[in-house]
């Protein structure tokens, strides 16, 4: 999270942390982690409460009891949630560069670039590690040559309208997002047509499944997608892809003191 | 999934507990039923497009922070883990 401080700051947003954790530790945790935004301590979790994300499965001698479903929420200056990232699962914890990917909307160092035809596709996760059941921001930057396009949703018939999809072997679930399609009048064809031209940016998340061993695996993917100019069209294309993570271990429950 | 009974699901977490308490090793199976049943009912709060509740808070200084301070020019990512002890 402190590493994706300068990101978020950059683009004019805050961050804050809250648990059910003392005061005192707090500034324990802060001093050794060097960490530089507000740890609000929230003991009694009656803040907790109020969001209604108090986890009610543990008991109170338990040392958990008081922890929340861990959620992240980016809100708009005046309080409104604008987006939720959580992992349902409190053992884990969101990936902060994420968040801040989605602030920023770069595709990132670890993104692979690919190029067929007209069309130019930087596609990459927003983390290189993540763990087994996590979720992971997915940005695929789109630039389109001049005079060419794509197929936006629903796309005429017999032509492919573009799609991101993933195989499910180390996937869960998976959801993307375009822009808004333009809207192109085709004289020739007396039609309006949805397309995507020019430079543009689709975002997504990708869940992991839960378990995976420890290792490097690729997530394999592909994009359907069908160019076209005003007079000539290719046919349907499927670019595969295959993005690089590394899982690490699950974080290992400390031994009570 | 179905929500397990409460009889069943403190005995999950007693026999991790236990486990953890006497330095044992936990079987993988053991720790992914712990896991399952505490985080049965996940919840995530308010809603995209509605505002959270106001609060004020101390931080790890002392001092009182309410949303409205914490909060940047063009928003706040405002995050709710588990503990910074544990």
């Amino acid at each position: 999270m402190e590493q994706s401080r300068a990101l978020l700051e950059q683009a004019g947003i805050k961050i804050a942390a809250i648990s059910y954790d003392s005061a005192e530790i707090l500034k324990k945790f802060a001093e050794l982690n060097r960490i530089g935004y507000p740890l609000l301590s929230d003991q009694g979790s009656t803040v907790i409460r109020r969001f209604g994300i108090f986890n009610e499965n543990l008991l109170p001698d338990m040392r958990a009891y008081g922890v929340p479903h861990p959620v992240e929420y980016l809100l708009a200056p005046d309080g409104t949630v604008r987006e939720k990232f959580f992992v349902p699962n409190y053992q884990h914890r969101v990936a902060g560069s994420e968040v801040a990917m989605r602030a920023q909307g770069t595709a990132g160092a670890n993104a692979i670039h690919l190029k067929s035809g007209h069309v130019e596709i930087v596609i990459g996760l927003s983390s290189r590690e993540a763990f087994a059941g996590q979720e992971l921001g997915l940005i695929a930057e789109f630039s389109i040559a001049p005079g060419w396009h794509i197929y936006g949703a629903p796309a005429p018939a017999g032509y492919t309208s573009t799609a991101v999809r993933f195989e499910t072997h180390h996937v869960a679930g998976y959801s993307f997002k375009f822009p808004s399609p333009q809207v192109k009048r085709f004289e020739a064809l007396g039609e309006t047509i949805a397309v995507h031209y020019g430079n543009f940016k689709a975002v997504g998340r990708v869940l992991l499944k839960f378990p995976l061993q420890p290792a490097d695996y690729t997530l394999a993917g592909t994009i359907d997608l069908q160019q076209c100019s005003d007079t000539e069209c290719e046919g349907p294309q499927i670019i595969r892809f295959q993005l690089p993570i590394k899982i690490a271990p699950t974080v290992p429950e400390p031994k009570r003191s | 999934m179905a929500a397990t009974d409460s009889e069943t699901k403190t005995r999950i977490m007693r026999e991790f507990y236990r486990l953890r308490a006497a330095g044992q090793p936990v079987p993988p199976e053991v720790y992914s039923r712990f896991v399952a049943v505490t985080n049965e009912g996940f919840t995530t709060g308010p809603d995209i497009g509605t505002r959270v509740p106001e609060f004020t808070l101390p931080d790890q200084d002392g001092r009182r922070r309410s949303l409205r301070d914490l909060t940047g020019p063009d928003g706040l990512l405002l995050v709710f883990y588990r503990s910074a002890d544990w």
